[in-house]
């Protein structure tokens, strides 16, 4: 890599729970080189210098021409997970103190009768009831009753609280309660960290506003003692750039707007990875792009339309229930929306007598792990299954640092699918893969119909351990022709946050119905956002004039419960507008649900802003140094594929052999460190400049249970 | 077209065995499995996302259903609806009533028989027959509660008729093409119209969602009808159901009591008894009350919503919904009784009656598979509102209120979770906002989660006020509020229950109205604790003490520890917990 250059370079730091992972871009010669390390969970931020100083010594690039420092972190989600945060305590208008408790008084999995729920942030004894009362509206109902704050404050110092999340009834209507306790607490208790909802997520709800504003201020005392060990270290180590923290918006913040909003960290990992996805289909011209990555428990899937990833604006930390929709805590946060389902390497296989069978949503994890990891698992697990299809080579699991045992895969498939279910090895190895990937396919197929789209208009992008094993027959299954199998696909997330621009969301609840909306309100709410909004991002380092404003209007027919997100054209908010938007509602909702509800009024009952600075230029130029295919095949190795309903020989590929325009047919296996793609028969694969492999099925619709129900038919006549 | 009363029916929701399929391989039946119950899921969310009503979209109180030809439920919305809609009769009651020549692609029929769907008018349901290659290939069904069905409100209805509009079987949508009829007599009949008529279109729009995916399921599998699938998946689920039941309880018959509140303070008895044969159940009815001259009763398709659920929780909660899984248990209940009434008996209230099956049942096993039952739950109180806004426009909605959750072998009990029927709340500021009422406190009941070394789950108080210049009509219905629900070997019953207008107690399920300023309090009971409340853990109990969920007098009378003595005992007890911990963490290495 280059010495040095004007415009220096780009580091981004990805620490997820095993490895942490290092990008480089030289963001002139486009070149970039990675790197990986074990995450340290005892001490996060020499674990990070420890990585930078290396991959930056491999390169010889100084410290000092690190301009752009990119960072995300699991630290936010695993405090939550494991409960780790601060000792907080919750503020609550009098008379409802039980609200992060009694959650929406729901069970998530009606028949279990051993169900558990998430345990609340804040316990009982920590929270505290303060006088006042706003109504709907907005109006004082009972004035605060300040000498009482100022009582509960003393009361939270001696208890030896940390942080504070205060949550008043209708406070998203009108912050000045809110407002006026935090003011109060700052001035007698200054060392606790204080989150008010008005600030964090001013939405109508009060559990889902309490449960995000009880997290944000949970996590805020950790992310701030690591960031600014972080930033000290940095300044050390001679880097001249203010790191930027990776948020799950797919946006990057300043270390002071994270401290603040600390929340907003969750799941920057994942965004990253959609980021990256979405550059890679870019640069090969394809914008409708389904990102599939699997790894050892989950596979996430998410959508991205016209170049853009979908949006949602909450998330679900530390399910307690297999991946359960319900089972964790709500966090009402603008995230790229993503489905998360409990399928991956892991996952076990379970078949009985009575011709009962499913794979997942149990997972062997990491230990005792699939049986062929030999950690004394028993039980069959995908990646049992694709070992002893051939698809994994025992000798090269993980560039070959973990050897694999077939004759015990073999063994604990034969025992708990194939012998009770009364069917041969193969087919039931066979089926744990068809069964899983059905899984992950049906579970992108309603993602995409419920947004009145259709899955075989995209281009799946694979990446993650498992995801280059699986993605060729779950393109298949959802009719997908064309697969993108990204280079580097271990550091996704450390690449993708290069490529995330300064953002910020914002919100304004305030239900109207469209024919009533008050303009100068909403003109008001704009103005407002757009003036926090960037100064949020000038902390961020970005200039006002380059700040650029996408506007929103959550919108339903009254009396609904959920709504559609749907873009307000430019300009100073006028009636305009709310034709604008009455058309592409209906638009979206007829897209979705076939008719449109005319005699229903339509409501507006938020208006969201997404503030954004100018997106990173990243364009990598890195000639491979690979060479034709007939050099990167590294020999043959007996594979099953079902078109061929058998083992065949089936030729291996060194996957960084391979140059470009490199051309191989399928079936056909290329093999890279971190996983092992697989190709069926009738697949044509490229390789780009970079690397990067794509696929296009030219053969073959549908899936092989639809093919074999068909073939049986005709059979049968 | 045929328009007749809905009459007394007798459904038998059990079916006789199925017969054997063609084979499928047990890989390719998982797929197609999972396909069509994804099919019948994706139906669900959109009726969910394009409902008008909080019983709806926060109640949950819908279901999608996929039919075979015959009749025969071969899927149910897996993870959305609150209760098991497998015991709809409807189909094979629109069977006996419609030639099947009259249907054609297109056509929605709709009623809301009490003795057919869900047991009471608010449910409506939709039926639509599913076509593919021009033949009749099964019937799909989505049916949900509807905010409002018009009758009487200020008092306590005597007949089906006076509990509102009754819909006999009959084309909503005839060849793709709304009957304006139907429409017109449904808002003219009910309060909130609107709402009332969206949620009927959400219903349907729910049934062309499932047609068009079933249109492609079937020709993308070359499948020429859902029959051999049905087959194999019934059979499937048959023989796990019975393996469920085998391997749970042990053959015998089992007796089992519980009573529900009458009007007038008169309660009434439910009896049940099980007979466990061979992978099969028998759950009878008899010696269970009459039925009432009042709307608590519950029709025979309902008395098998809550006796299948209970059943399925304890042997077999992960085999899918379909007329196989409910093929190994019979319920049956005499006729004329509270449990299987004649038409025109009233019913509008039969959940409070229907939410308390399942404590029998629970009552007869719990000798039997003391460690895989609940304590007495504290259910939940259903609250119908209805009045008018400020500009005039009437509002009906119906709200939950939820009691504790049971203590369980090994685990405490819950707070505020609705058992056996689940559903969430609605958010305080969403609720203040779409009616003229003002919430002044809501919380948990201290001391009403039972005492055992399982604690029951708390109860709550939930109070408001009228802020209406129009009459506030509410009626709170809970069906067993005075009686404290019970514990179990040895845990003691968690708190009863009361509803309180400006303090003065009202009688349950009775409506009453509020003027402005009136303010309705509610006390939902906790649950009952399991195993003697000595044996607690003692760190667990003084949590419960800093938490204020045992008060400390409590802890005393009920747990027999002082609590002022209590850090000091947690303090060694948690040392000795952590030596514990560290010499097994050694012998380990």
């Amino acid at each position: 890599m280059a010495k040095s250059s004007a415009h220096g370079f780009a580091l981004g730091v990805d620490i997820g729970g095993t490895f942490t992972d290092f990008a480089l871009l030289d963001r002139v010669g486009g070149e970039i080189a990675v790197g990986k390390l074990l995450t340290d969970p005892g001490d996060l931020a020499s674990g990070v210098m420890r990585g930078i100083a290396q991959i930056l010594a491999e390169n010889s690039v100084p410290a000092a021409d690190v301009q752009v420092f990119v960072h995300g972190t699991t630290l936010a989600t695993n405090a939550l997970i494991e409960r780790r945060g601060a000792r907080t305590a919750f503020l609550v208008t009098r008379g409802f103190r039980d609200t992060l408790i009694m959650a929406r008084e729901c069970r998530y999995n009606i028949y279990d009768l051993e169900i558990d729920l998430p345990s609340p942030l804040v316990p009982r004894s920590l929270t505290f009831e303060i006088n006042e009362r706003l109504d709907a509206e907005g109006a004082v109902i009972v004035a605060l009753d300040e000498g009482q704050v100022r009582r509960t404050a003393h009361q939270l110092v001696e208890q030896g609280v940390e942080a504070v999340a205060v949550c008043l009834l209708h406070s998203y209507r009108n912050p000045l309660h809110e407002q006026a306790v935090a003011r109060i607490l700052e001035q007698e208790a200054p060392g606790i960290a204080v989150s008010v909802s008005s600030d964090v997520v001013p939405d109508v709800g009060e559990y889902e506003r309490a449960s995000t504003t009880a997290a944000n201020a949970y996590v805020r005392p950790p992310i701030r003692r690591y960031l600014e060990q972080l930033v000290t270290a940095l300044e050390q180590a001679g880097t001249r750039a203010a790191p930027l923290m990776m948020t799950s918006e797919g946006g990057t913040i300043s270390c002071e707007t994270a401290m603040l909003y600390p929340v907003r960290l969750v799941e920057s990992g994942p965004a990253g990875g959609i980021l990256a996805t979405t550059y890679f289909g870019a640069t090969l011209g394809h914008d409708n792009l389904i990102s599939f990555d699997m790894g050892g428990t989950t596979a996430k899937i998410c959508v991205i339309d016209d170049g853009v990833p979908t949006r949602s604006s909450t998330f679900e930390a530390g399910r307690v229930y297999r991946f359960a929709k319900g089972s964790g805590l709500p966090l009402k946060v603008p995230v790229l929306e993503m489905i998360e389902i409990g399928a991956g390497g892991g996952s076990v296989a379970h078949g009985d007598e009575l011709g009962l069978f499913g794979v997942g949503p149990q997972s062997a994890g990491a230990s005792p792990g699939p049986a062929c990891y030999g950690f004394g698992g028993d039980m069959p697990t995908v990646t049992d299954a694709d070992l002893y299809l051939g698809y994994l080579d025992p000798v090269y699991f993980l560039g070959g640092r973990m050897p694999l045992h077939r004759d015990r895969a073999e063994q604990a498939i034969i025992k708990h699918v194939a012998r009770p279910l009364k069917l041969s090895t193969e087919r039931a190895a066979w089926g744990i893969h068809e069964v899983v990937n059905d899984n992950m396919a049906r579970a992108a197929k309603i993602h995409c119909a419920e947004r009145g789209k259709d899955a075989r208009d995209y281009t799946l992008v694979a990446f993650g351990g498992a995801g280059p094993v699986h993605a060729y027959r779950v393109a298949q299954n959802l009719g997908i022709r064309r697969i993108l199998y990204p280079a580097r696909a271990g550091v996704m997330s450390a690449f993708g946050f290069l490529l995330a621009p300064p953002a910020f969301e914002l919100l304004r609840a305030d239900a109207a119905e469209l024919d009533r909306v008050d303009l100068r309100a909403v003109r008001a709410h704009f103005a407002e956002m757009q003036a926090q909004g960037k100064a949020l991002l000038q902390s961020a380092g970005v200039r006002a004039s380059e700040v650029v404003v996408d506007r929103e209007a959550a919108v339903r027919y009254r009396g609904q419960s959920s709504e559609l997100f749907v873009s307000l054209p430019k300009g100073s908010i006028t009636r305009r507008h709310l034709d604008a938007i009455r058309e592409r509602f209906e638009a979206k909702y007829r897209a979705a649900y076939h008719r449109t509800n005319p005699r229903v009024p339509l409501e507006v009952v938020s208006w969201r802003a997404v503030l954004r600075g100018p997106q990173p230029k990243v364009s990598l130029h890195q000639t491979h140094s690979g060479r034709d295919a007939r050099h990167a095949l590294k020999g043959h190795r007996p594979v099953f594929f079902p078109e061929h309903s058998d083992f065949i020989s089936c030729a291996v590929y060194d996957r960084y052999a391979l140059s470009n325009g490199s051309c191989l047919q399928g079936p056909v296996i290329i093999e890279e460190t971190e996983s092992t793609v697989v190709v069926g028969t009738g697949a044509r694969i490229e390789a780009d400049e970079l690397n990067n492999l794509l696929v296009t099925i030219v053969e073959g619709k549908g899936d092989a249970v639809a093919k074999k129900t068909r073939r049986k038919r005709g059979v049968r006549k | 077209m045929p328009v007749k009363k809905p009459r007394r029916a007798t459904p038998r929701v059990t079916g006789k065995s199925v017969r054997a399929g063609r084979h499928f391989d047990p890989i390719d039946l998982e797929v197609l499995w999972n396909r069509l119950v994804t099919l019948v899921d994706e139906a669900a969310y959109a009726i969910i996302r394009t409902s008008m009503s909080k019983v709806v979209v926060e109640g949950r109180d819908f279901g999608v259903m996929l039919y075979d030809g015959e009749g025969n439920l071969l899927a149910a919305d897996a993870s959305i609806a609150s209760k098991p809609g497998v015991t709809s009769v409807a189909v094979k009651e629109l069977l006996n009533r419609f030639d099947a020549q009259d249907l054609r692609p297109g056509d929605v029929i709709v009623s809301n028989n009490p003795w057919w769907f869900m047991g009471h008018l608010n449910d409506i349901g939709v039926v639509a027959p599913l076509f593919y290659e021009d033949r009749l290939i099964g019937f799909i069904e989505s049916m949900a509660h509807m905010a409002d069905i018009g009758g009487l409100l200020s008092g306590v209805p005597r007949e089906v008729y006076e509990e509102g509009l009754i819909i006999p079987p009959l084309k909503a949508v005839e060849g793709g093409q709304e009957n304006a009829t139907f429409f017109a007599m449904l808002e003219a009949n009910v309060r909130v119209p609107e709402q009332v008529t969206s949620d009927v279109r959400a219903l349907i729009t729910g049934l062309h969602v499932m047609q068009e995916s079933m249109s492609s399921f079937l020709s993308k599998h070359a499948l020429d009808g859902l029959t051999d699938l049905s087959v194999a998946i019934r059979e499937r689920s048959e023989a796990a159901m019975r393996r469920g039941i085998r391997d749970s309880i042990p053959e015998g018959i089992y007796r089992g009591s519980s009573s529900v509140d009458g009007f007038d303070g008169q309660a009434l008895g439910i009896e049940v008894t099980i007979t466990v044969r061979d992978g099969s159940m028998i759950i009878d009815y008899a010696g269970s009350a009459a039925q009432s001259p009042f709307g608590i009763n519950s029709t025979l398709v309902y008395t098998n919503v809550w006796s299948l659920y209970v059943v399925k929780c304890i042997t077999c909660p992960d085999v899918p919904n379909n007329q196989g899984t409910f093929a190994p248990i019979t319920v049956t209940a005499p006729e004329g009784s509270l449990l299987n009434p004649i038409f025109p008996a009233p019913v509008k209230m039969k959940p409070s009656t229907g939410h308390y099956l399942p404590i029998a049942i629970l009552d007869a096993l719990k000798d039997v598979i003391p460690e895989r039952i609940l304590a007495e739950s504290g259910n939940k109180s259903l609250v119908y509102l209805a009045g008018r806004k400020e500009d005039g426009r009437a509002f009906s909605d119906l709200i939950f209120v939820m009691g504790g959750m049971g203590a369980r072998a090994g685990k405490d009990g819950l707070h505020t979770i609705g058992f056996p029927a689940n559903s969430s709340n609605i958010p305080i500021e969403v609720l203040e906002r779409s009616m003229p009422l003002r919430v002044r406190e809501k919380g948990l009941r201290t001391d009403s989660g039972g005492a055992g070394r399982q604690r029951g789950g708390c109860g709550q108080f939930m109070e408001f006020e009228s802020l209406s210049a129009f009459p506030l009509t509410v009626r709170a219905e809970h069906g067993k509020l005075d009686t404290p629900p019970a514990g179990l070997r040895g845990g003691l019953p968690g708190a009863a229950g009361g509803h309180y207008l400006n303090g003065r107690r009202v009688e349950d399920k009775v409506p009453v109205q509020l003027v402005k300023g009136d303010v309705m309090r509610l006390e939902i009971p906790g649950s009952g604790g399991t195993y003697a409340p000595h044996e607690r853990d003692l760190l667990a109990l003084y949590n419960d003490v800093q938490d204020g969920l045992v008060s400390r007098a409590t802890a005393r009378r009920h747990y027999g520890r002082s609590v002022a003595k209590m850090p000091a005992m947690v303090a060694t007890k948690a040392r000795a917990k952590v030596i514990a911990k560290n010499k097994r963490g050694n012998g380990k290495k």
